[in-house]
């Protein structure tokens, strides 16, 4: 990290190689930017980020196994973001509802230098994008999530939401239950909840959401109470408000 | 629900006719000389008695239709309903007859059918045909206008497809990374942000070409989606490696346009361009018995969910498929492991390439 008169330095982060080229050229140019490194998709950056300690990420919104979404998510909340993009219509709302910084390919030097003036002047600040809401925003309406990222140190799992069986909100993370396995993350299970497909996860109490391919029976629980028996044998209780959700979603399902 | 009941108005039309038909045995039983109204009540409400009677056998006349029923099976089913109509109109103006008779002045009502019975019959037979006719008559111009309307949905289908294919042929985000890409090779490669210029330029060239839906030559499909990939290949470097394999012949065979670039163009969005590491993408066209094939083969990231989606393009394609090909096309579309495949089978008799 450096102070806002020194040299700033960018990370660059795009699958294509002439992109990168390109941002690298530019970068170059400006006597008061420093070139971090180059990253080629998602988990290479959070890896670079995680060692380098950049001031600014180039983020490329649209790449292979983890999008830029679900790489700022990882991505410590200190270093300023701006994405860059050819053309998304999705993720272009996303960043005027999110006032996230944005550069659409291709641009010239000057746009980016403007960019990097205003993550100059936010360093050192922490940034309050919340990226579960902007990858919310940028998905078309009535699409899901289809896969969570999540960080333990410096390995990042990829799971398909198809595979977590449940959630538990803590205080301000949420614990994953998949495949024998628990993986934390930083986030709300509110907004958790709010990304992926209500037909396929309820939230069965205010601390519990579920998988229902991985609910296995719904049983008694002391006087009028009912708990969630999972497949993994994890009895989860069920709220008032959570039964009568659970029920809508079952019955739906005819 | 009967046609004429359902439209009061056709009902009454229907009824005015066979009113007016009424003449034929009134002609018979005349002269009348001042017996007009005791000539309706014999004729006019038999008649209309006779055109209510017989409406029920719209349903029996569906199942002889005039084009589909062999001569014989049509003659037998005629020439019984012409007997029984006969039958039935002669009791319905012997009936009318007798409840005229008791009318004070018109006690020989009766007498009027006596000798005439056997023309009375044949009227009736003769009203059957009539019916039969009428409803021929009606069933064909029901049937022309069920293929009219089939005909416009179906102009109506193949035009939003043509659309919807047009429109999905250039995405604007192939567009601006393929300018961002001249844009890096500027500087560092000129002669190749040239190239890449020209690239683009012949393949918009040729996606704008007008969109009739008449066939073109495979060889003109082939360049489109070889100036396609030369566009992304610049783009993803390495990542991207075409094998290509057309069987000699087949680049002359007429095919429906923009049938293999939507194909190409999802292997690399939806396929190559979500691995990090890239693949190979086959294409392959050979011929086979009546048939032309085109296939392309791309592998597909193990983790990617959604992986080989490209749902709407396969969907539109497809859609454009059987409008041009009604009876042989087939688009196979599947995923095995981790490698995604499309086949089309485009037969080479139908599409406008009969002799």
């Amino acid at each position: 990290m450096t102070d806002p008169a020194g040299t700033l330095s960018v990370l660059i982060v795009d699958d294509e190689e002439p992109a990168r080229l390109l941002l690298r050229e530019m970068l170059d140019a400006m006597p008061d930017v420093r070139v971090a490194g180059e990253a080629a998709n998602g988990l290479e950056a959070v890896g670079l980020a995680a060692r380098e300690a950049p001031d600014v990420v180039l983020l490329d919104v649209q790449m292979p196994r983890m999008d830029g979404f679900e790489t700022l998510d990882l991505l410590d909340p200190r270093i300023a973001v701006v994405f860059v993009t050819a053309f998304d219509e999705h993720a272009l709302r996303a960043f005027e509802v999110n006032a996230v910084d944005y550069l659409l390919k291709p641009f010239p030097a000057a746009r980016l230098s403007e960019a990097l003036a205003r993550a100059r002047s936010r360093v050192g600040r922490v940034r309050d994008t919340d990226a579960a809401a902007l990858s919310a925003a940028a998905r078309p309406a009535g699409t899901y999530a289809t896969r969570i990222v999540v960080r333990d140190g410096p390995r990042v799992d990829v799971l398909p939401v198809s595979v977590v069986e449940y959630a538990r909100g803590q205080a301000d993370y949420v614990e994953l239950v998949a495949g024998g396995r628990s993986h934390l993350k930083q986030a709300t299970l509110q907004s958790l909840e709010a990304s992926l497909d209500p037909a396929e996860f309820v939230r069965i109490h205010r601390s519990f959401l579920v998988n229902l391919a991985f609910l296995k029976r719904i049983e008694p629980w002391g006087a009028d109470s009912r708990q969630a028996v999972m497949a993994d044998g994890a009895e989860l209780p069920i709220s008032r408000a959570g039964l009568a959700r659970l029920n809508e979603v079952l019955d739906g399902r005819g | 629900m009967h046609p004429l009941l359902a439209h009061p108005r056709w009902l009454l039309a229907y009824l005015g006719a066979w009113v007016l038909l009424s003449v034929l045995p009134a002609a018979a039983l005349g002269p009348w000389e001042g017996h007009g109204l005791q000539a309706a009540a014999i004729t006019v409400l038999p008649t209309l008695a006779f055109a209510l009677a017989v409406l029920p056998s719209w349903y029996a006349l569906r199942v002889f239709p005039l084009d589909r029923s062999g001569l014989l099976r049509l003659a037998t089913f005629h020439g019984i309903a012409a007997a029984v109509g006969g039958a039935l109109w002669l009791g319905l103006a012997e009936a009318a007859a007798r409840a005229a008779g008791l009318v004070p002045g018109w006690e020989d009502a009766v007498l009027r059918l006596a000798g005439r019975r056997l023309e009375l019959a044949a009227t009736g037979a003769v009203f059957w045909c009539l019916f039969a006719a009428f409803h021929y008559l009606l069933a064909a111009m029901e049937a022309v206008r069920e293929a009219q309307a089939r005909a416009a949905v179906l102009e109506v289908r193949a035009r939003e497809a043509a659309l919807a294919g047009l429109k999905a042929q250039v995405h604007p985000h192939f567009l601006f990374n393929s300018l961002n890409t001249i844009s890096s090779l500027v500087v560092r490669d000129p002669a190749g942000a040239r190239q890449t210029c020209i690239q683009l330029a012949d393949f918009l060239r040729m996606s704008l070409r007008t969109p009739d839906a008449r066939p073109i030559p495979l060889a003109a499909e082939l360049a489109l989606a070889r100036a396609y990939l030369a566009v992304e290949a610049v783009r993803l470097g390495p990542r991207l490696v075409v094998r290509e394999t057309v069987e000699p012949g087949c680049e002359a065979v007429p095919v429906l346009p923009l049938v293999l670039q939507p194909l190409v163009e999802n292997a690399i969005r939806h396929g190559i361009a979500r691995i990090p590491e890239g693949g190979t993408l086959a294409l392959d066209a050979w011929r086979d018995g009546g048939a032309l094939w085109l296939r392309v083969t791309n592998p597909v990231d193990p983790g990617g969910p959604d992986a080989g989606g490209g749902g709407l393009g396969l969907r539109t394609l497809r859609d454009r498929l059987g409008a041009m090909y009604p009876r042989g096309a087939v688009l196979d579309a599947r995923r095995t492991g981790d490698t995604f495949q499309v086949a089309v089978r485009l037969p080479l008799d139908e599409g406008g390439n009969d002799a």
